[in-house]
């Protein structure tokens, strides 16, 4: 511009009527991409922590350098730039058995949790939460959660409550314990739910000398583990999916698997690194839309088809040949397999073929060419043609699967938890059959492999512990299933109904029976019975159907507001992470002193931890019972043990590596977990059972089994060095199990890896009739078995569970989507909406479990966004009836967002209506249930009801339980189970001794 | 001279609401009071929409117009540089603008047109020579610790920005209209420029660890690079040597650049491109109060070179 521009320029500046000033206004934000971004006022600028994912993304995190003072605007305010202050607290996500590492954004001013995000110290879930983690901040301030100690004042399910203190609680419920410790072992039952906690409840529990643990496990996965027990000593598996070739599912893995979110974050970045994904599912899952390969089998016949893959590896070569000579128990089934196999099924010629490799007692002939042999012939009839014609998916699909699991070499990532295992009679076989072929491939405990979970899950000591109880609760292990993998919790109503025996105080924790287990209604005749059930409390923090006819509704935490340890198997590595009440710690670290974490919490919700170290206190206020000095503190005797001073001993003595990591940054070991949250044991576990280990070799098995003077194992001894080993009681991986055949199962398809008939197999579902399998055991991912309903984030995203329903079913039933459907099961019926997709196989219908909660009056017992109001009416003969009077609605409260509750359809609650159905091997109750007819609703039907006849509930009962083959008939030993195979809380060994008055026997 | 403390006031002010807001109905009216066709003809036909898109994508993305983004250690906006800022309203008694930080170009043209309506109202008014001469002492202040510091780079970066209609041409020549309004107003004042120096460089190839990633955020720091590389010139260098473009952050897309270049073996081509870029901005920038500038932008040309040499010894 030249000057004389400018000056003309300037002079009509002069000249100006000066325009009003416009009024300002925030820049307009374009696409957001290239926003400039902000630093804080007056402070120095943080750079975020960048973590560059292996699936290629990014995330920025505040740096831990900066957790204890951390600023940023307040979302809230914008476009005002208003600062605030925070200290960021790590936890663990208590929405799901993950355990992912959370990190609460507690306000300095204010000490109110402004947001949880993911913790990126965390080495399973690496910083990635799924829609459940965040939503605890909905379940901190959900505006109908129990802010304090409530205790029954009318009849149970009367709906009438007072509010308590916490001592007048404890006072009551210790004395109760006390009273029914003092004449028995067995009256004190503690029923516990997800997500649990590592070791401090349980040690709780032993410490009162009872038998007194139950959990929600044969509900949940244990058949699974029973199948995998039998082969390895260990109950689950630990896929290392990320550095998989193939990763093979049995389960809707990447939207509800187990573990969720750390585990679908490592299969999706072997999917980018060129890993296949194999899925069975009869239902077109999230993960099956994934898969590279997608089969959806007709249940129960998922053991065929891998048996198959098995056959295929064996007969072209595909094998790690040497894998299985050194670690299989083979020797076994050539000495002792004979019996089995004369009394199989199999075609004689294949009889004789096997028969002729088996020499009877002589040790030289036993070669592992031999078994070689065998093997091949054991499962030559396991055609890929057998498997299509069972499992009703094209030869050719198959075909395409078991080149995936044979490219794999020994990186075959395997796992099953819930799904066919647990929707089948017989579906642990299903465990051992997927198992089989991480055995066959090599793929246990490699790099890409499947290892177990023992090597990758790590649960430290705490600073004492009591002995083993002397005492076994039939209410939990009864004589007829003697190899039940976990406690028959879902028998237990059915159990008092028969008169079994009976509780003097049960506790439900974070678990709701009478909704989530199958025949909710004989659940609900328990838990209203005062002379089965004499007290009862809820342990929960929200409510619950079962809460309703508890005695005491007891408020604990959510992941923000209590202590727990928890570590999982997620990946090749090890961890221990802390749960933390986050406010209390944000307390403490701005100087506050917090006596108990009640104090700290909304309302006087409290944390199990600190819950347990006082009853325990007050129920043996003098010690006489032995039972005070397991909550004693070391350091000030006579006084129970802190928190801190829990957590402190136990980081410093029973976390190798941790004081030294703290250490180095100048802190101790608990002041470390408090920072971080987590600590990295191992980054990887690969093969720890090929160890050489050390140690005195008085005995020597048949299989290697080393065992020094005393008898206890020292390890296997594999080609004249000794190694570490399997659990199992031959210290190798038992393909023939002897526990099987000694304790009652000695059949062929019991004894090795096989098929079994499922209580859904074609032949059992009359199609022509009109009879059909509901398929129950899937979930949407962003919700929680029993505990959605107090998070409306989660609800938003998705809170109705529709009928799914083929096409070709749906014209046959002349249906439509939205229309209701009336579905028929063995006890009872409900009515549902359709949803007609083909993302179902034709002859099932599928309904996903978590939804249709219930409350039975207007403003309590339950959210009005999330639960349905009913009524529950009797007949008097056995018939119950759930009518849904009203579904979601919204309504104002403290919390806005109560009115925008836009749906009104929260689910109908299926499993009233589903009978239960333990397998008699591993005591899994099997999900899938039978449904003699599906047909149009009429008139009158209306959505959400429910009729369960309670009659023919027992009558299923009694015919599941006749498949039970009990102790008292085929234990070998005079004990009750076979003393190597886990229980939670395992008993000495004196209480393992067959009742003298066996139930049912006279 | 009150009558040229109040042109500038209202010059100044009327910039800065350009700046600030874009053109609107009520700059607009008073845009076309301006003889002469500075900024447009009075006749002219401005679409507002047009004119608001463009002062979004030229001074929000093209080239923010925010004194922190230009002379922050980390060319992050609202931090020292804005305090700073802040501080120095405040002396005369002026607080932040509503809604924007201090530091953008519309906020301290504003300020500029406080003090220069203050000079004018003193003169007016006769009142003390040593009031007047603190007001001028803050303008000074003013123009030399801030405004001149950043001006002329951020008008030569707008300047090469590519145009996409007749709204964009407003801004651009706004920018320079503001940039003579203040070198005018900073001779008038006397006295020689002072000496300043941006941040020291960091050290980026002296970290035997540093990668691509490192030094694409080195370079997208406006005062640790010599000049702000503002998206569409990056993706102009790509585009001119048919070099695959990725999305996201600057830093990302001059990452992005490097990787796509070293799949090709052109890292030296890029090297080129990017020191040319660098060459035109030395050339531009004259003035006493871009010496730094320069002397940066020279450092970086210096910095290119080692990448260029360092990736011809790469194998093919």
């Amino acid at each position: 511009m030249n000057e004389s521009a400018l000056e003309r320029f300037l002079a009509s500046m002069l000249k100006l009527e000066r325009p009003v000033r416009p009024a300002a206004s925030a820049p307009t934000n374009v696409a957001g991409e290239a926003m400039p971004a902000y630093a804080i006022d007056g402070g120095a600028p943080v750079p975020l922590t960048e973590v560059h994912h292996p699936d290629g993304r990014l995330s920025r995190y505040p740096p831990p350098e900066h957790w204890a003072d951390w600023v940023e605007y307040d979302g809230a305010r914008w476009p005002e730039k208003v600062p605030r202050r925070y200290t960021l607290v790590p936890t663990i996500c208590f929405n799901c058995e993950s355990a992912c590492g959370l990190l609460a954004y507690v306000d300095k001013t204010t000490f109110e949790v402004r947001k949880f995000e993911g913790n990126p110290a965390h080495p399973g879930s690496r910083g990635r939460n799924c829609a459940k983690g965040p939503a605890t901040h909905n379940q901190t301030y959900d505006p109908e959660r129990i802010l304090y100690p409530l205790k029954r004042v009318g009849e149970r399910g009367e709906g009438k409550w007072k509010r308590v203190s916490w001592d007048d609680a404890l006072s009551d419920i210790s004395s109760r314990m006390r009273e029914s410790r003092s004449v028995r072992k067995t009256g004190i039952m503690y029923h516990v739910g997800r997500p649990g906690e590592d070791h401090y409840t349980n040690r709780i529990i032993t410490s009162w000398g009872v038998d007194g643990h139950n959990s929600h496990t044969n509900i949940c996965s244990a058949a699974s583990r029973a199948g995998y027990a039998l082969w390895s000593g260990a109950d689950r598996p630990s896929p290392d999916h990320a550095n998989a070739r193939t990763v093979l599912l049995i389960s809707s893995h990447l939207e509800t698997g187990h573990y969720f979110n750390p585990h679908a974050q490592r299969i999706i970045e072997a999917k980018m690194n060129g890993a296949k994904i194999i899925t069975l599912d009869p239902r077109l899952s999230n993960t099956a839309a994934k898969s590279d390969c997608w089969l959806p089998t007709w249940p129960g016949s998922e053991s065929t088809l891998l048996l198959a893959i098995a056959n295929h590896l064996l007969t072209t070569g595909k094998w790690d040949r040497e894998f299985v000579r050194r670690w299989v128990n083979w020797k076994t089934f050539l000495s002792d397999g004979a019996t089995v196999i004369r009394a199989s099924g199999l075609p004689d010629a294949r009889k004789a073929e096997i028969l002729a490799t088996m020499p009877g007692g002589d040790d030289a002939e036993l070669t592992f060419e031999r078994f070689e042999v065998a093997l091949k012939a054991l499962y030559a009839g396991f055609t890929f043609e057998l498997a299509a014609a069972e499992s009703q998916v094209p030869v050719d699909r198959i075909r395409e699967a078991a080149k995936y699991v044979a490219q794999a070499g020994n990186r075959l990532a395997a796992h099953v938890w819930r799904s066919a295992s647990m929707g089948n009679r017989g579906g642990w076989q299903v465990a051992r059959c997927l198992f089989f072929l991480n055995v066959l491939t090599g793929s246990v405990g490699t790099e890409g492999g499947t290892s177990l979970n023992t090597w990758n899950k790590f649960v430290p000591k705490a600073y004492k512990s009591p002995p083993p109880f002397d005492a076994w609760n039939e209410l939990h292990l009864p004589h007829e299933y003697p190899l039940a993998f976990y406690e028959m919790s879902f028998l237990l109503p059915h159990f008092l109904d028969e008169g079994r025996g009976d509780i003097d105080v049960y506790f439900t924790r974070v678990y709701n029976p009478m909704w989530i287990n199958p025949d909710g209604f004989m659940w609900m005749q328990a838990l209203r019975d005062p002379a089965k059930i004499k007290c009862h409390v809820a342990l929960t923090p929200t409510w619950n159907e079962s809460a309703w006819f508890a005695d005491y509704v007891l408020p604990m935490g959510h992941a923000g507001e209590r202590h727990d340890l928890m570590s999982q198997e997620t990946h090749s590595g090890m961890w221990v992470g802390f749960r933390q009440p986050v406010r209390r710690v944000a307390m403490e670290r701005a100087g506050k002193k917090v006596e108990r974490t009640w104090e700290s919490n909304p309302g006087e919700v409290w944390e199990e931890s600190e819950f347990w170290v006082d009853l325990t206190w007050k129920m043996d206020p003098d010690g006489a019972l032995g039972i005070r000095q397991w909550v004693e503190s070391i350091r000030e005797p006579g006084k129970p043990v802190s928190q801190d001073e829990y957590w402190a001993w136990m980081f410093e003595n029973s976390v190798p590596g941790l004081p030294a990591a703290a250490k180095a940054e100048g802190l101790t070991p608990l002041a470390y977990m408090r920072k971080y949250g987590c600590f990295e044991l191992k980054e990887t576990n690969y093969l720890p059972y090929e160890h050489v280990v050390a140690g005195e070799h008085a005995s020597v098995g048949p299989e290697g089994l080393v065992s020094d003077a005393s008898g206890a194992r020292v390890g296997v001894l594999v080609d004249g060095v000794v190694r570490a080993g399997f659990g199992t009681p031959s210290g190798k991986l038992e393909f023939f199990s002897p526990t099987l055949r000694d304790w009652g199962w000695p059949e062929l398809e019991h004894t090795v890896p096989w098929t079994l008939d499922s209580h859904v197999h074609p032949r059992e579902i009359d199609r022509a009739k009109g009879q059909m399998i509901l398929l129950p055991n899937f979930r949407l991912p962003h919700l929680i078995h029993t505990r959605s309903a107090n998070a409306k984030w989660l609800y938003e995203i998705g809170h109705n569970n529709p009928v799914w329903i083929h096409p070709e079913d749906a014209t046959r039933l002349g249906v439509h989507t939205g229309e209701l459907l009336r579905v028929e099961t063995e006890i009872g019926w409900f009515i549902d909406r359709a949803w007609v997709t083909e993302g179902i196989k034709p002859g099932m219908i599928a309904m996903s479990h978590h939804l249709g909660r219930w409350r039975l009056q207007e403003d309590a017992g339950g959210n009005k966004g999330t639960t349905a109001l009913a009524s529950l009416d009797e007949d008097g003969k056995g018939g119950h009836t759930l009518h849904m009077l009203k579904g979601a609605q919204a309504w104002k409260g403290p919390d806005p967002d109560t009115e925008r509750i836009w749906w009104k359809d929260v689910g109908v609650h299926q499993n009233l209506t589903h009978a239960v159905q333990p397998d008699p091997v591993s005591g899994a109750h099997c999900w899938l249930q039978k449904a003699l007819s599906v047909r149009k609703a009429v008139a009158g039907e209306r959505h959400g009801d429910v009729f369960v006849d309670t009659i023919k509930s027992r009558e299923l009962y009694r015919r599941w339980l006749a498949l039970s083959r009990s102790a008292v008939d085929h234990s070998p030993n005079g004990e009750r189970r076979p003393h190597w195979l886990n229980r939670p809380l395992k008993p000495a060994r004196n209480a393992y001794k067959l009742p003298e008055k066996p139930f049912g026997r006279g | 001279m009150p009558a040229r403390a109040l042109a500038r006031s209202r010059a100044y002010g009327l910039l800065g609401d350009l700046f600030l807001e874009g053109l609107t109905v009520s700059t607009l009216v008073a845009w076309r009071q301006v003889r002469g066709g500075v900024l447009l003809d009075a006749a002219a036909s401005v679409d507002l929409e047009d004119a608001a898109e463009a002062h979004a994508r030229l001074l929000l993305i093209g080239v923010p117009a925010y004194e922190g983004a230009f002379l922050a250690a980390d060319g992050l906006l609202g931090g020292d540089v804005a305090a700073a800022v802040r501080r120095d309203r405040a002396l005369a008694g002026l607080g932040d603008p509503p809604g924007h930080e201090p530091d953008h170009l519309g906020a301290e043209l504003g300020w500029l047109a406080f003090l220069c309506g203050a000079e004018a109202d003193a003169r007016r008014d006769g009142v003390a020579a040593e009031r007047i001469e603190r007001i001028i002492a803050l303008q000074r202040s003013a123009l030399d610790a801030h405004l001149l510091r950043w001006v002329p780079q951020w008008s030569t970066h707008l300047r090469g920005l590519p145009t996409r209609g007749e709204a964009d041409g407003v801004y651009v020549r706004g920018a320079e209209l503001a940039l003579a309004v203040l070198t005018d107003h900073r001779e008038s004042l006397g006295g020689s420029a002072p000496g300043w120096s941006l941040p020291a460089p960091a050290p980026v190839l002296e970290d035997p660890r540093a990668g691509l990633r490192a030094i694409a955020e080195h370079l997208c720091v406006p005062c640790q690079c010599g000049g702000y590389l503002a998206r569409d010139t990056i993706a102009a260098a790509g585009r001119a040597l048919d070099l695959p473009m990725t999305f996201g952050a600057r830093a990302d897309l001059v990452e992005g650049l490097f990787c796509a270049a070293a799949q090709y073996s052109r890292v030296p081509d890029v090297c080129t491109a990017l020191d040319a870029l660098l060459a035109g901005w030395i050339d531009a920038w004259t003035s006493p109060y871009s010496a730094p500038w320069v002397d940066r932008a020279a450092h970086t040309r210096a910095l290119l070179a080692r990448v260029a040499a360092a990736a011809r010894e790469l194998p093919p």
